[in-house]
């Protein structure tokens, strides 16, 4: 019987870690990416000059900057929307007024007001992990939704527009 | 018309996978049945190869009606990655591992140094049990055959990251290694059947092993150079699960080589040798699971489809859970006690099999240890390097210990203690080596020390045995000294490494280590698939052109690091962001000197060199035999 007993211990190991991974496959996933904290949350306030207090949500946070090539991708997309109605308020990321009004005299300014976040603490603050990254902000204040990267198709635009205006 | 061949050679082959698993694993013994078994195995070789190659011909040809070559590839990629492409995504490679499965079985059909054959005719039945697991799971649930109604002008693309030499090699290897193991498995299985696990057996299973090892040793190293030098990782480990699942059979499999010595040598150890070889191909599969389900978060994982994960945790479950059943089952009747004497080889032997398990059962907890938190809902956390350096680090003093004193152990007793006197001198120059390196602290001072005595242990054994030097001397000597040399490397890389962050304006010069660089500015360039700026960096006469590069069809950015590679030291520049407030073309630049990193890949490939010696000396002892 004990002797037995030591060989069927692999099994019974295998069998609890087979357990253990059916579990997680029945478990709901986040297709591996773990999606802002922020998410639910009000919108923090923000270290930049100059707030604009009378734009009321919901909107969309925009992070972009004139050396950045997505971003440039991204632009008449943003065009797109504020023409659509989508009220977007732009953080120049590490960039100089300078270069930010001649990228947005070159390419239209779809921004209803821009900040400049020179030191990126905006940024962290946020989380971002690059440049574009956008977040929408629902009528009560609440993010709902962040981009990571350009807006590049319409499904993604839509779907992102739809949860701020949830 | 090309790609059909292959989609309906790959559907025959899961009727010749049936055949192979019935005729092998038929309960009465019989020559026809071992003949269609045999013939089976390499009609679904060839009926594979056919598959195979009708997916490269629709990748080369970037036929964008079949749906995975959309995907995945795009007809501006250069030819070496529409080939490589095949297997840089969940479809492809899974082919890829089908036909390396295929390999194997076909190995074992023909290898004239299997002399039993029942032995022979279980193991292909086992071997194509798996084949028709794996190859129903691809049919079913990742066909790279589909096709669209609607082919596109152009491709998605291949993720720019794998758009590197080191995709056209690093996962073939590391499949024929993962894959390797399923012939020791069925080997294994088939000996739990027959009932005869002797050192006959070990001698048979050897080459397997050898082949297996050496291939994921070799695939192991080619990743970790991977994403040292291409991907700009700055490192060449970095305890992701899914580099732990690939150095999970290697542990078992490096403590199977070593049981398989005592086996072969005093026909002891069997059960233990048995489930070694089971465990070795599950970590393989446990491996694959992890890659293919998408349960754990790994910068390896394919795209994920919790189909596909159920799919392989059911093809886990029925092979796994079969063979350790059958473990359960047969392996009580394989007896072998033996009390060995506390100062032998084999006893040598049975501490470092314990060593390594133990080693692969921390990496084996810390990798699912996430999981099990979540699973019981107590956190959502990962562990890292901290808790692998604290665990396995520690572990790796008293193995190599071990590896510089066991070699030089006789078998079953010492007659006359005459190896006391060559390990004494091996400890001196341990000690004196580094007295005089002027190592610091307790860790490193003895990591490096046991490092300097296994390499002298194992130099001083190739000296006394100088007259007539084995293959098998050689595998051993050469393997213990390349993971010592390895050590070094690592020792070097950690306790040197010189890392230098700054922003610099066109024309600036600064100093790192020995090295006066200047900094000559940013261009933009252009390559066929990407747009990229580009860094010039002056080194004396020398130019260093660090890259970030832009791939539009797939909308990623990819780093490309400048590095310069001398014998003792490599220098590593990485091109960061532009950063405006120095300057209108102020760029941050990340200059890393890496020392003794070539010690390291030195290492890494006389341990792979060792595993050839082995494979010769494995195949040299049969045709004696």
């Amino acid at each position: 019987m004990k002797k037995s007993f030591i060989t069927l211990l692999p099994l019974l190991v295998f069998v609890l870690l087979a357990l253990l991974f059916a579990d997680r496959l029945a478990a709901p996933r986040m297709n591996g990416a773990i999606d802002s904290p922020l998410i639910g949350k009000p919108m923090p306030e923000l270290p930049l000059a100059g707030w604009p207090k009378d734009i009321k949500p919901p909107y969309i946070i925009n992070l972009f900057a004139s050396w950045c090539a997505p971003c440039a991708i991204e632009h008449p997309n943003l065009i797109a929307m504020q023409k659509a109605g989508v009220t977007i308020i732009g953080i120049a990321y590490k960039d100089t007024q300078a270069n930010i009004k001649k990228y947005l005299k070159a390419g239209g300014n779809p921004y209803k007001a821009v900040l400049y976040d020179d030191k990126g603490e905006a940024a962290i603050l946020l989380g971002i992990t690059g440049v574009p990254e956008s977040f929408a902000v629902d009528a009560q204040g609440i993010v709902r939704a962040r981009q990571q990267g350009p807006f590049a198709d319409a499904d993604t635009i839509n779907d992102f527009v739809r949860e701020m205006r949830k | 018309m090309i790609v059909e061949i292959g989609h309906f050679a790959f559907i025959l082959a899961l009727a010749a996978a049936i055949i192979q698993a019935v005729s092998g694993l038929m309960p009465r013994d019989s020559l026809a049945a071992s003949a269609i078994a045999a013939r089976a195995s390499m009609a679904l070789l060839g009926l594979i190869m056919l598959a195979f190659a009708g997916l490269e011909y629709a990748y080369i040809t970037s036929d964008f009606s079949v749906l995975n070559v959309i995907m995945n590839s795009h007809s501006l990629k250069p030819l070496v990655y529409k080939i490589a492409g095949v297997w840089g995504n969940h479809e492809g490679s899974m082919l890829l591992w089908i036909l390396m499965l295929t390999v194997f079985g076909a190995l074992i059909a023909t290898l004239p140094t299997i002399d039993d054959p029942l032995l022979r005719r279980r193991a292909l039945g086992v071997q194509g049990l798996l084949a028709t697991g794996f190859i129903a799971f691809s049919l079913f649930t990742s066909n790279p055959f589909l096709r669209t109604d609607m082919p596109p002008l152009d491709g998605n693309s291949l993720n720019p990251v794998l758009q590197d030499l080191g995709l056209a090699f690093h996962p073939p290897t590391l499949y024929l290694g993962y894959v390797g193991f399923s012939s020791v498995f069925s080997l294994a299985a088939a000996a739990l059947l027959t009932g005869q696990v002797d050192n006959n057996w070990a001698r048979i299973v050897k080459p397997f092993v050898a082949l297996a090892w050496l291939s994921l040793s070799a695939g192991i190293a080619m990743g970790s150079k991977w994403a040292y030098y291409e991907l700009g990782w700055g490192g060449w480990w970095f305890w992701d699960p899914v580099e732990n699942a690939s150095l999970l059979p290697w542990l078992t499999g490096t403590a199977l080589l070593h049981s398989l010595l005592v086996l072969e040598a005093r026909g002891a150890l069997k059960r233990w040798t048995i489930l070694l070889a089971v465990v070795s191909f599950s970590l393989s599969l446990l491996g694959t699971f992890l890659v293919r389900s998408g349960v754990l978060s790994s910068v390896h994982a394919f795209a994920v489809d919790p189909l596909r994960g159920t799919f392989i945790l059911m093809l886990l479950s029925v092979y796994c859970g079969g063979a350790f059943s059958l473990y359960a089952l047969r392996a009580p009747m394989l007896k072998t006690i033996r009390l060995f004497t506390p100062v032998s080889r084999e006893s040598g032997i049975v501490v470092n099999n314990m060593i390594l398990v133990t080693m692969a059962a921390t990496v084996l907890t810390g990798t699912l240890y996430p999981l099990l938190m979540d699973a019981l809902g107590l956190a959502q956390l990962s562990v890292g390097a901290p808790y692998y350096n604290a665990t396995v680090v520690m572990m790796a003093i008293p193995l190599f210990i071990l590896m510089g004193a066991g070699p030089m152990l006789p078998w079953k007793r010492p007659g006359r203690w005459l190896f006391v006197r060559p390990l004494g001198l091996c400890a001196v120059i341990a000690i004196a080596a580094t007295l005089i390196s002027g190592i610091k602290g307790a860790l490193p001072m003895v990591g490096f020390g046991t490092a300097v005595w296994v390499m002298a242990s194992s130099l001083s054994i190739l000296w006394v045995a100088r007259k007539n030097i084995t293959l098998k001397t050689l595998a051993m000597s050469l393997g213990h000294f390349g993971l010592g040399l390895a050590v070094i490397g690592m020792m070097g890389t950690m306790l040197w490494k010189t890392e230098d962050i700054r922003v610099l304006n066109p024309g600036d010069t600064y100093t790192v280590g020995r090295y006066d660089l200047r900094f000559d500015g940013v261009r933009d360039v252009f390559g066929p698939n990407y747009g990229a700026s580009e860094a010039t960096i002056t080194l004396g006469a020398e130019t260093l052109h660090p890259q970030k590069r832009w791939y539009p069809v797939s909308e990623s950015e990819t780093t490309e690091s400048a590095i310069r590679l001398t014998a003792l030291d490599d220098l590593y520049i990485v091109l960061g962001e532009r950063d405006l407030k120095f300057g209108p073309d102020a760029w941050v630049i990340r200059t890393t000197i890496h020392p003794f990193v070539s010690t390291l890949w030195a290492g890494f490939s006389l341990v792979v060199l060792s595993g050839l010696c082995m494979l010769g000396y494995s195949f040299k002892r049969k045709r004696a035999a």
